[in-house]
This record gives C-alpha cells, sequence and structure tokens, in this order.
C-alpha cells in the first residue's frame, strides 16, 4: 500500500500540471482538468510493467490525456452538468494573459500544435506521431495558428526561433 | 524567445493544481486503484509506442531514383528546411490506386460519415489483422507481414494498457475541410526474435481524395534531424514479384545505444502504398538490421 501511495503522489506530482495545461488548451476549461487527470493517471497507475523511459511514459500520458480530452468534448454534447454540481468544483483559476487568451480563441488543432510545439518543445514530427496526424498537417496548424495569431495580437510577431 | 512567445509560456506555467487539489487527487487515485483490478502489459521498444502517421507534403528534394515497373519513386533529402529546422530524409511518390468508397467496408463509410468533427480522429484499435481487414473492407486487397515465432511475430495476446498503441490500428484520414474521406492508414507492430521491431503502415488513398493544396504526390517518407544520415540502398525484390525500395536513416549518435538507425522497405502492392520501419536491437550491425528488414518483407502475403 505504501508502494501504491508513494507511486500515485509521484504521478501526480510529475504529470498533474502537464495534464491540466494540455486539457485546458483542449477543452478551453479548467472544470475538467482535475477529471481528466484522474483518468489519465488512474489508468497510469493500474498498469504493469515499466516503461523503456521517461519520455516514453510522458508520452503516453500526453496521447492519453488528448483523448481523454476528445472523450470529454464528445461527452459535453450529451451531458448537462446540473447548476449545484459546477457550483460545487472548485478549478484552478486560468491566468489573465492577453497571449493566452488569443491563443485560447484559436480553433483546436491550431491550439493543440502551439501547445505541443512552444511549450512542451516537442519537434513537428514528434507532435504528429503524439497526435496521429501528418507532420505536413502538424506543420501548417502551426503556421497558419502563428499567422491568426500574428493578425489577431495585430502584428505582434509568434515567430519560431 | 520572443516576447509573446514568453508570455504564452508564463501565463501557462501559472496554471496548476493548488497542494490540497493535488493532496485530494492522490487520495482518490488510491481509493479508486484499490476498487479497479491491474491489468498487463507487456513492454515493447521505445520507438514502437510512437506511430507515425507520416504524409509529407510538399518537399523539395536533392536526389532522386525511381522503379519504372512498379512506379514507386524515392526522393532522398540531404538537407530539408521546415520552419527553420534542417532535417535529412525521403519521400516516395506514385504508384498507388485511388480505391471507390464501395470497396470499404460499410462499418467504416458509416464511421467516417457519423464523424463531423475535423478535431476528432476516428481510429479505433483491433486486436487482429482479421479484424482490422474486416472494417476496412475484404475487397481492399491487402497483403500482410506474416511472421511466424521464429522469425518476426506480433504478441497479439497481452493486450494490456497499451492495446491502443500495439493492436492494428485504422486510421480515417478526414477533409479538414470538407470531412470527406481522403484515405485509411492501417499500422500495426512486429517483433523479431533477434531482437528488431518495426511498424507496417499501409497507406489506401480513395477517389474522393481531395488533396492538400500544394500536395506534390508524396505518399509518405521520413524527416529526421540534420545531424541524423540517410542512405537510399539497393532495391530488394520480394518473393511476390514486388519491388520495395530501401533507405537508410542512421541514428545521430556515434555510439547509438538504441539502435543503429532506422531501415526502411516502401512498396506499392495492387495500388496499396506499404512502409516497413525498422529498428533494431542495441548490438545489431545495419547489415543485420537490413536482413531482417528483408525477413519481414519476405513474409508479405
Amino acid at each position: 500500500m505504501k508502494r501504491d501511495q508513494q507511486e500515485a503522489e509521484r504521478l501526480v506530482n510529475a504529470y498533474s500540471d502537464l495534464i491540466l495545461r494540455l486539457s485546458y488548451t483542449y477543452l478551453r476549461s479548467t472544470q475538467d482538468g482535475e477529471d481528466v487527470c484522474q483518468t489519465v493517471l488512474l489508468k497510469l497507475l493500474t498498469g504493469e510493467g515499466e516503461f523503456q523511459c521517461p519520455e516514453h511514459e510522458r508520452a503516453w500520458v500526453i496521447r492519453a490525456t488528448i483523448n481523454a480530452c476528445k472523450d470529454e468534448l464528445r461527452a459535453f454534447r450529451r451531458k448537462a452538468v446540473p447548476l449545484e454540481e459546477v457550483r460545487d468544483q472548485v478549478a484552478p483559476e486560468p491566468p489573465r494573459s492577453d497571449v493566452l487568451e488569443t491563443v485560447m480563441a484559436l480553433p483546436g488543432k491550431y491550439r493543440e500544435a502551439i501547445y505541443l510545439f512552444y511549450y512542451e518543445g516537442y519537434s513537428v514530427k514528434e507532435i504528429g506521431e503524439l497526435t496521429g496526424r501528418s507532420e505536413a498537417a502538424v506543420s501548417a496548424h502551426l503556421s497558419r495558428g502563428r499567422k491568426k495569431l500574428r493578425d489577431m495580437l495585430g502584428g505582434k510577431e509568434y515567430e519560431p526561433n | 524567445m520572443n516576447q509573446t512567445e514568453r508570455e504564452y509560456r508564463e501565463a501557462l506555467d501559472g496554471l496548476r493544481f493548488s497542494q490540497g487539489e493535488k493532496e485530494r487527487m492522490m487520495k482518490n487515485l488510491i481509493e479508486q486503484q484499490e476498487q479497479k483490478p491491474v491489468k498487463r502489459r507487456s513492454v515493447r521498444p521505445l520507438r514502437a509506442g510512437l506511430i507515425a502517421a507520416c504524409l509529407c507534403l510538399a518537399l523539395v528534394g536533392t536526389t532522386f531514383a525511381a522503379t519504372a515497373a512498379y512506379q514507386l519513386m524515392v526522393r532522398v533529402h540531404a538537407d530539408k528546411e521546415i520552419d527553420g529546422q534542417h532535417y535529412v530524409g525521403f519521400q516516395v511518390y506514385g504508384g498507388y490506386t485511388q480505391f471507390p468508397l464501395s470497396a470499404f467496408s460499410q462499418e467504416l463509410i458509416a464511421a467516417y460519415e457519423a464523424n463531423q468533427d475535423p478535431f476528432h480522429i476516428v481510429q479505433p484499435t483491433f486486436a487482429t489483422r482479421e479484424e482490422a481487414w474486416d472494417f476496412l473492407g475484404r475487397s481492399i486487397p491487402c497483403i500482410w507481414a506474416r511472421g511466424d515465432e521464429e522469425t518476426w511475430y506480433q504478441d497479439g495476446d497481452d493486450m494490456g494498457r497499451l492495446s491502443e498503441d500495439y493492436g492494428c490500428r485504422v486510421m480515417l484520414w478526414q477533409n479538414d475541410e470538407t470531412m470527406g474521406l481522403d484515405g485509411v492508414e492501417v499500422y500495426y507492430y512486429l517483433e523479431s526474435v533477434s531482437g528488431a521491431g518495426a511498424m507496417v503502415d499501409m497507406k489506401v488513398l480513395t477517389k474522393t481524395m481531395e488533396p492538400p493544396e500544394g500536395w506534390d504526390g508524396s505518399l509518405g517518407g521520413m524527416l529526421e534531424y540534420q545531424d541524423h544520415r540517410v542512405e537510399q540502398l539497393e532495391s530488394y525484390t520480394m518473393p511476390n514479384g514486388t519491388v520495395a525500395e530501401i533507405v537508410m536513416i542512421y541514428s545521430a549518435q556515434k555510439e547509438p545505444v538504441y539502435s543503429v538507425g532506422e531501415c526502411y522497405g516502401n512498396f506499392v502492392y495492387e495500388g496499396i502504398f506499404y512502409q516497413v520501419r525498422a529498428h533494431g536491437s542495441r548490438d545489431m550491425t545495419k547489415e543485420e538490421l537490413v536482413d531482417q528488414l528483408h525477413a519481414l518483407l519476405d513474409s508479405f502475403q
């Protein structure tokens, strides 16, 4: 039991914030971040064996989070959450930032590419592998996302290094 | 890093769970774990965990080779710049057929028609290739790598936590704008008894495909960072007479701890494009890896 607690603690400390940011990028809400986190980390915790390396485990967490977010998006269309339930939920407050709000106004596929490229530091090729998209599609999403962002920010540059 | 990028990163840095929320999550995780059975999971090589759906478009090549009989062409890149980063790699062109939608299963067509969300990719995973073929449609003339216990094999019995990655996945390409079906891609992974691994990627294009602007007809390929090295090897004729174009991309490390590189076998059979991406074990030489790839290509039927 102690080992399970230590593992749960490790996973929460290592991945909960990553899952929160990624799910916020997809869902535009932090309300469901904890649910997504719980879903993904429980899958990780109840599996057996070892990953090849931390990068492999991290890539698995990102893919699982993306899948969980897509499930949430589909579920959104079906379920109506009672108001009382919404009031009871305490969620992390999204930071106030013009740039972040502008990114969040972009279509989902552009937000996804921008988050994984600029925040997580993955290459175009790796993003393709993580999301199941072609490299060309990821490249196009990054490029179009940057252009839209530049237009929306009034010409403020947002170019790769 | 420019100001906008910095602001974006700093804003996201500030989005985090409080310590109290983390502690509540840990408690919930422990409670839920006690109620949930533990699954078995097989351990597989790292590179196979990342599935590449690689349809590289609109790139410019530096060298060129062709095999007229199968109309499959390989274009090797010694230096390709995308978004300021330099890559080496290759692309493959030609020889494909565009299949009518009537060739696909009704189940697949229903799945694609039901999805009108460009953000969602329909990509079910099946435990066996037979089930994947049923979903794809038996009119699609596929051939499959048929490993056995002494050469290459697919461990389909231990489908634990990573089953989504290691089953046989069928991914539908839907056009972002029209949601029409552009093509279908099938992946599965095999391991060899000598420690190599390979991802088989099969691409079936549809007659309704609406190519994106600027598409140069590339069916697939792979790009790696500039510190890698690419080499086109001698073509290989498979037992069924199909010629596979072989390309090797060498690891950037002088003494690779994982694999000397990755060896790609590319071929078209009955209008369907196949790419077999093999990697070796730590101590496998390039020649041994190429032999392993040839053995896997021999097993297609």
